[in-house]
């Protein structure tokens, strides 16, 4: 009886639709150690064909107005996926108002935008797209455009069972970002994995970060709470923070907690790219900040000596993760199979 | 031996059977029932009608006692000249009431109004017998503004992307209500490429305004309901100074968004 079933079943698969060999398509997401599993929604289970069509998204300078710039030249690899300019020009070297933050495991954010606007990594896609300082090209359009390319056609029916539109856009490209994780830092290596590679300095750094309320915010595997605050950087902010989106007087000055992972790479730093240094960054907390209704009870002054601002940098360069950023297969020229 | 010839033989007419049935999709595939399938290759008689009073708005797009045009100069309450370059708002949520304000019938239909827009077909609603109001909203219901992703909706669908855009990208949720023109802004008296645009866009479920207009028919079963939707432009900036105030995207500018969605309860009528 059992053989039966096994002719049947054979039959069954050999007359099925799929006419092209079946190839496996699945994609394993790295979960590294000390790393929960990541919350991907349902319509955008990981497969290598999306991943492979988001990635070239990614890195397609067309789904901008003159073809000039992509999601990469300002989300740059090397740099942790951010940049080095304080603010990154779009096209037509417009400017926007703040500085290019990392995408390095953005798909464990839980919100998305230092003022928390957009609440999904695939509604995210289409505003730097639009955006009169980035892409400047109406997400419609770009499609239009994206849509003629008999290479993107196919690679959306690959990997979406539809024809290229908005919903493959957005659903590629966010199944690509979500490839961006990054465990295997200095920090990991000796926290998590239990080798013993911490210097002294860095060591000491560590255990600043956690005694001076660091922690309290930069919390968690990923060094964010996912949540807004305001750490006393103004008295008077220009870039109203969360506030922009809530229009509440207590969210003023508040911005979404940055992970710091890779942090040492993607200078200046702070929502508006205003601090050109980690060491910067220290001297700046060791103040206590500015003075400011909404400020963060967290943010004090906390007479570190100078050798302690040392140990602290020390420390925050420890989740630079080199295997990451050197990593080729988040780049153009890999391709999943 | 036999007993296996026949299960494969079974198993070839299964597998041929299996692979007819399962590669081509049944379902209704006429365009106008309420089931229609885009997915069917084959009609199975299973399309539904929708049964009931076809409802018709005509838009008339007035300005005061005259038609309104983007040709044409206006001037707001300080006497600064302007003009229209865009108008765009989400109509939804219509439901029709009876005399004792019961409900009589509603429909999931929406629309974008544009200054294009000559008529809006809404379909049938059954709504036979005495129809006394019509409610509206001017933009869209809290859960549909916040909850839509519009990627997933299908091209053409009003929630769908839209050029310009009625989705706000940076705070995600669409935009109810978007005027934009060119302002004197430099105070020679006329409307050149000189001047400088405004621009409105009012969004968050606190700016949908809902509008109820008296209807007062009586209708037999599938008689049509035609109605006029007036909308009267020379209301929008009602109490403004465009020359120093105008532009907002709502969260940026409250007060021109309130005052905006003050005006908009004169904007529509319907007869
Ligand atoms: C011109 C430079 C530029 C380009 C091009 C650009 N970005 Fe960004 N990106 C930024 C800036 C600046 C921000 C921060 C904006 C904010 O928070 O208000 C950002 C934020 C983000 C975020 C949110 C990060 C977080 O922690 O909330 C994601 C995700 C992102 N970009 C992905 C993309 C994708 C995908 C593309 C291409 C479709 C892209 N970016 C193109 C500059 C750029
Ligand atoms: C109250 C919560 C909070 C505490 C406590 C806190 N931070 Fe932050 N940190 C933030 C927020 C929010 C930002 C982003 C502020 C902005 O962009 O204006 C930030 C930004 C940073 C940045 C810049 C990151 C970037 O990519 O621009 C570094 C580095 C940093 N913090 C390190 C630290 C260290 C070290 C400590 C402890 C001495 C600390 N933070 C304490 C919330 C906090």
């Amino acid at each position: 009886m059992n053989k039966h079933i096994w002719i049947i079943a054979s039959f069954v698969f050999l007359f099925s639709c799929n006419k092209e060999e079946v190839k496996d398509d699945s994609f394993v997401l790295e979960q590294p150690e000390g790393f929960p599993a990541m919350q991907i929604p349902s319509d955008n289970q990981l497969t290598k064909s999306r991943v492979n069509l988001g990635k070239k998204l990614f890195f397609d300078k067309r789904l901008s107005e003159d073809s000039t710039v992509s999601c990469a030249s300002c989300h740059l690899q090397p740099m942790g996926f951010a940049d080095n300019f304080q603010i990154s020009p779009g096209v037509h070297g417009n400017l926007g108002f703040r500085n290019t933050p990392t995408l390095t495991n953005i798909g464990y954010a839980e919100i998305f935008f230092m003022d928390g606007g957009v609440p999904t990594l695939e509604l995210q896609v289409l505003n730097p797209i639009e955006n009169p300082d980035e892409m400047n090209m109406p997400v419609p359009q770009a499609i239009e455009r994206m849509a003629a390319i008999p290479e993107y056609q196919q690679m959306a029916l690959e990997a979406y069972d539809r024809p290229f539109d908005a919903f493959v856009l957005t659903r590629a490209i966010a199944a690509y970002e979500r490839t961006l994780v990054s465990g295997n830092s200095k920090f990991d290596q000796e926290v998590y994995q239990g080798k013993n590679v911490f210097s002294q300095s860095e060591q000491n750094g560590y255990q600043l970060f956690l005694d001076k309320g660091c922690a309290d915010c930069h919390s968690g595997f990923n060094f964010t709470d996912n949540d807004f605050h305001n750490i006393g950087l103004y008295e008077i902010y220009t870039d109203i923070g969360r506030k922009r989106v809530t229009i509440l007087d207590s969210d003023e000055g508040k911005f979404k907690t940055p992970t710091l992972r890779n942090v040492e790479l993607t200078a200046p730093y702070m929502h508006d790219g205003s601090l050109a240094s980690l060491e910067e960054v220290v001297d700046f907390l060791n103040t206590g900040g500015e003075t400011h209704v909404n400020k963060s009870s967290l943010i004090q002054p906390l007479n570190l000596t100078v050798s302690e601002k040392a140990d602290l940098v020390a420390f925050l360069k420890t989740l630079t993760d080199w295997d990451f950023v050197n990593n080729e297969k988040h780049g153009i020229y890999y391709t999943y199979e | 031996m036999k007993t296996i010839f026949k299960t494969a033989a079974i198993a070839v007419i299964g597998g041929i059977t299996l692979t007819m049935s399962s590669c081509k999709k049944e379902g209704c595939m006429d365009q106008s029932a309420l089931n229609y399938n885009h997915d069917a290759e084959k009609d199975n008689g299973s399309c539904v009608y929708d049964e009931g009073n076809p409802v018709t708005l005509n838009v008339n797009h007035m300005f005061g006692g005259n038609a309104m045009s983007t040709d044409s100069v206006y001037s707001d309450d300080q006497g600064t000249k302007y003009k229209f370059t865009r108008c765009d708002f989400y109509l939804s949520n219509f439901t029709f009431m009876d005399m004792d304000m019961s409900m009589k019938g509603m429909t999931d239909t929406m629309f974008i109004v544009k200054m294009g827009t000559s008529s809006l077909n809404m379909g049938n609603v059954d709504l036979t017998g005495h129809v006394h109001m019509m409610n509206a909203k001017i933009g869209l219901d809290s859960l549909t503004t916040y909850t839509v992703d519009p990627s997933t909706m299908p091209a053409g669908h009003p929630l769908s992307l839209q050029v310009p855009s009625m989705y706000w990208s940076w705070s995600s949720g669409y935009i109810f209500f978007a005027v934009e023109g060119v302002y004197d802004s430099n105070g020679d008296q006329v409307i050149d490429g000189s001047d400088a645009t405004f621009e409105m866009h009012l969004g968050m479920h606190q700016f949908a305004v809902d509008d109820a207009f008296t209807i007062h028919q009586d209708l037999e079963a599938n008689e049509a309901l035609t109605l006029n939707l007036n909308l009267d432009y020379s209301q929008l900036f009602t109490g403004m100074d465009l020359a120093n105030d105008n532009t907002t995207h709502t969260m940026d500018n409250m007060p021109l968004a309130n005052a905006l969605k003050a005006n908009l309860a004169n904007f529509l009528s319907v007869n």
